[in-house]
């Protein structure tokens, strides 16, 4: 009857917090949160119904309101769908590359057979921290087609030499490669720790029972690791759509816009020409697909276990 | 000198939740008050209103004659010691004990006297370098106690602060906590839901359930005149034995049981206070110390005895009667065995009768 | 067998992800045009410091690294102050609605940054905050992730501790300065890690705000840089070194609470 009762005897009966304090310790980051983030949102939901461009940056009454012309103007854009082709190429490739790259490594780095993993680790992990643009421009020179060390690499088992960012067929997947290399770490994380998550008894009572390290693998890992691969496909695949500095450094977009981005697209509208009502507009679409993109993930999920 | 008084205090949450209701306590000053009740009868409630921690939603508490309903509690002096002690972690014994002090900006000497008092009181003394981390159950005890100590506030509210200790070492902080009282001469507001722990310290003991104040009394007051069955099932280890029946007209009154298998005839003193409630449902309750072994006298039970435990300065039976197990205390005698055949009679001055339907007490025993 | 495959498995990934930083790092020390040879050279010859001098001497880099260091620190002070203040909020304090407004502001952050990018340079550019250290100090001093995580970390702070304080006299910025601000240290670390890192590594926001070559940062200084030494292999390899290096160093301090917070991002509501 006693020793038993660490909780509090009482439902929560505290009293709210004063109208001042909270003030104080939430007013700050709410009204920059406001101001930077909702207040912004709002606002590039009404520019990109307008034709908002660097004459009225100068002179407001240049600005109209254009209803859905910026949107079909994206549509009949045919630069933006090469954007969008690029985008989706770089994410439903080189996305499910990334994942599995971490996934391999996590399941590398869980084996009882490795020693010093926390070297391994760091040393897997040390892309993910390190700044992309000078990552990009190391990249760059490793993919140059004359001096090269990856043209070197590849000629000891006979192969090109390729001009990774000049071919407009190689360009894309060259920064794929780039991004696994710099992400893979980073999921990788996360994998393990959802590996560690998994009972050891289920494999040795799976071994008894005769399973291969295949079936193991099937039949439990993937199953009970599913719950982070979806978590880990969705922050990926966010991620992924906004693409940007990579093409910046490496192509500027090119060659023949084969790395142009919807991200660098935008920006090169909005930054660079000041189609600010059109730019807008898509940043907007770039949040219906990323929206779209989620809900299907977890559609999936849904599906499969059902 | 200070007294708390609680004047009608009730406490309703989220405009409907009711926690406590008309709570009146008048708790003198040097008094040390024990709170208890169940979970969830309001006893820690109240105790935080007393506190500041919770706004008061009825009624008014005075603490000194002052009305503290909008004091915030660092106005109130009053010291409080937690359920889980609340030790500041990243502190040090010193630290912790010396916090409230350097808020309250006093000088680094004043700090230093006081708080090597209360460690030495407490006999602490060698530990106030360290961090809570590193003290058993019972040093974070007494640290947390030197806290409210080093503040010397009127009022100490201490909220189960023995709940999480041992049973052994819960016995040896129960009698520390009484001699420190007696020592320190303040007012002591306590909340337990054990009622050992309430009987054995508290000079007054309020008996809370469901919001509600159900008796305020003296220890002794509450075990021997308890005002309702709540209250006399509550107080008592091992619990008071209840068995409901009728009040029958029958040459004088009869007490029987539901399914008869107890019925007596009542003293006719008891019988004059039991007359309104002639042929209505009661509720007898006997305290198990009050059985004794009847050896062959007529009028005793014939008992069957189910468990027996020898505990060796007394032994407890269990038996059924109307299907209701209750539980005697005896003197020690090799004859109590399991399912040996006794004769059990009870003393008929001692016992106690509610009303079956409010549990109000009707017949308290003449003490 | 399996044991030696595995290994070298784990070897060979190690070597893949070292190489780039191993070559940059060589080639940073090698003569100019010596990195653009074939076959490729994977250590120099001699050892040659002068494109750091360059760097730092004609190049203006001490400058950028100011800008990225005062614009990072700035960032991570603040926004552990606000996001903290708030996060503890959102953990202990009381008031009506308190959950479905935190749901909301957690359902919020699927809108990609790059909606917000017009109209908070407008927002900016009315302020006179563009090229400014402010135009990404401000933006940053709050984020929803961080009150995220703040307040995940303060659900586990005792309530008792805080009216202990309150018995103590303890007003509530004594509480929150005293008592939560110590007690939260370990996701403080961590936070300030990703806050510092994400800072310094960021492109395209300080690519956006700083147009005065002045005021630019690391990364869109060594973009810049790249568009005229394109050439130059060499110092645009010890470029990148100078670039990654400080948040190379920082992280490999405090990898621990690093890879913390990526675990406490990953736990799902």
């Amino acid at each position: 009857m006693v020793g038993g009762s660490s909780l509090r005897s009482e439902p929560n009966v505290k009293t709210n917090t004063k109208l001042s304090v909270l003030i104080l310790f939430l007013g700050p980051s709410l009204i920059v949160i406001f101001v930077f983030f909702f207040l912004p949102v709002i606002a590039a939901f009404t520019m990109s119904f307008t034709d908002f461009d660097i004459y009225s940056l100068g002179n407001f009454d240049y600005l109209r309101v254009t209803g859905f012309d910026n949107y079909k103007k994206l549509l009949n854009e045919p630069l933006f769908w090469t954007a969008l082709k690029n985008t989706f190429y770089f994410v439903l490739v080189g996305g499910p590359l990334s994942v599995a790259a971490s996934l391999g490594t996590a399941l590398l780095l869980n084996s009882k057979l490795i020693k010093y993993k926390s070297i391994f680790r760091m040393i897997y992990f040390l892309p993910v921290v390190t700044t992309l643009v000078a990552v990009s421009i190391v990249w760059r020179y490793f993919y140059h087609p004359r001096f090269g060390l990856l043209n070197y690499i590849l000629s000891f088992i006979g192969l090109g030499p390729f001009d990774w960012l000049g071919d407009p067929n190689l360009a894309m997947p060259a920064i794929i490669i780039l991004a696994v290399w710099k992400n893979f770490g980073y999921n990788m994380i996360i994998f393990i720790a959802g590996l560690q998550n998994i009972p050891e008894d289920l494999y040795e009572a799976a071994g008894i029972e005769g399973a291969t390290a295949w079936q193991q693998f099937k039949h439990i890992t993937i199953p009970l690791l599913a719950p982070t691969t979806l978590f880990i496909s969705v922050i990926t695949m966010i991620g992924y759509f906004q693409l940007f500095a990579e093409p910046y450094v490496m192509t500027q977009g090119g060659p023949l816009n084969s790395t142009l981005s919807i991200v660098l697209y935008m920006y090169q509208e909005g930054f660079r020409w000041w189609n600010i009502g059109y730019s807008t507009a898509i940043a907007f679409a770039l949040f219906i697909i990323i929206l779209i993109g989620t809900l299907i993930q977890f559609r999936l999920q849904k599906e499969s276990e059902a | 000198m200070a007294e708390v008084k609680l004047i009608n205090v009730g406490k309703i949450y989220e405009g409907k939740n009711r926690a406590v209701s008309n709570v009146n306590i008048e708790i003198k000053d040097k008094e040390f008050v024990v709170l208890v009740g169940p979970s969830g009868c309001g006893k820690s409630t109240t105790l935080r209103m007393i506190a500041g921690l919770e706004e008061i939603s009825e009624g008014e508490i005075y603490i000194d004659g002052k009305l503290v309903n909008n004091v915030p509690p660092k106005d109130r002096d009053i010291a409080m010691v937690f359920q889980n002690y609340a030790l500041y972690p990243h502190m040090t014994v010193f630290e912790n004990m010396a916090f409230g002090l350097k808020l309250r900006k006093f000088s680094k000497e004043e700090i230093k006297e006081r708080v090597n008092y209360a460690a030495k009181i407490l006999d602490i003394e060698n530990l106030l370098d360290r961090r809570p981390k590193q003290l058993s159950g019972g040093q974070r005890q007494r640290v947390a106690v030197g806290r409210a100590i080093v503040r010397k506030p009127k009022v100490f509210l201490f909220d189960e602060p023995l709940s999480n200790l041992d049973a052994k070492l819960r016995v040896q902080m129960r009698s520390e906590l009484a001699r420190l009282h007696q020592k320190l001469e303040t007012t002591v507001v306590y909340v337990t839901h054990d009622q050992t722990e309430a009987m054995t310290m508290g000079s007054r003991i309020v008996v809370m359930k469901d919001g509600l104040v159900h008796q305020v009394d003296a220890p002794l007051n509450l075990y021997n005149k308890p005002v309702n069955k709540f209250v006399a099932g509550f107080i008592g280890s091992p619990a008071m034995n209840f068995i409901d029946g009728f009040i029958i007209q029958h040459e004088g009154l009869i007490f029987t049981s539901e399914k008869e298998e107890l019925s007596f005839t009542l003293e006719p003193e008891h019988a004059k206070k039991l007359n309104q409630f002639i042929n209505k449902k009661v509720t007898l309750g006997i305290r198990p110390e009050d059985f004794f072994d009847a050896d062959e006298n007529a009028d005793a039970l014939n008992i069957n005895l189910e468990v027996v435990e020898q505990m060796g300065s007394e032994v407890y039976v269990y038996f059924f009667i109307d299907g209701v197990q209750i539980n005697a205390r005896l003197k020690p005698d090799p004859k109590y065995r399991h399912s040996s055949k006794v004769k059990l009679q009870f003393n008929k001055n001692k016992i106690h009768f509610f009303d079956a339907s409010t549990g109000n007490v009707i017949l308290q025993p003449n003490l | 067998m399996k044991k030696f495959l595995i290994i070298s498995l784990a070897v060979i990934v190690a070597v893949m992800t070292f190489t780039p930083f191993l070559w940059m790092l060589s080639a940073s020390f090698m003569k100019s045009g010596a990195a653009n040879t074939y076959p490729p050279k994977i250590f120099p010859d001699e050892f040659d410091f002068s494109h750091y001098k360059t760097l730092f001497t004609r190049l203006n880099l001490t400058r950028y690294l100011i800008n990225s260091t005062v614009i990072s620190l700035g960032v991570t002070a603040l926004s552990l102050l606000f996001n903290s203040m708030a996060g503890y909020a959102f953990a202990k304090f009381r008031f009506k609605k308190k959950k479905s407004f935190f749901k909301f502001l957690l359902s919020a952050m699927i809108i990609p940054g790059q909606v917000t990018m017009l109209p908070v340079f407008l927002i900016l550019k009315n302020m006179g905050l563009i090229n400014t250290y402010w135009a990404i100090i401000v933006p940053a001093m709050a984020s929803i992730f961080g009150i995220f995580l703040i307040r995940q970390y303060a659900f586990s702070i005792p309530d008792s501790l805080i009216e202990a304080a309150k018995m103590d006299s303890a007003t509530e910025l004594q509480i929150y300065f005293r008592i939560i601000l110590p007690l939260c240290k370990p996701i403080l670390v961590t936070l300030g890690l990703f806050t510092f890192m994400g800072t310094w590594n960021d492109f395209l926001w300080p690519l956006i705000v700083m147009t005065d070559m002045n005021m630019y940062t690391l990364p869109v200084a060594l973009a810049n840089l790249m568009s005229e030494h394109v050439q130059d292999t060499e110092l645009m390899m010890a470029g990148s070194v100078i670039t990654i290096l400080p948040v190379l160093v920082v992280f490999l301090a405090l990898q621990k609470y690093y890879i913390k917070g990526i675990m406490m991002g990953s736990v799902k509501e």
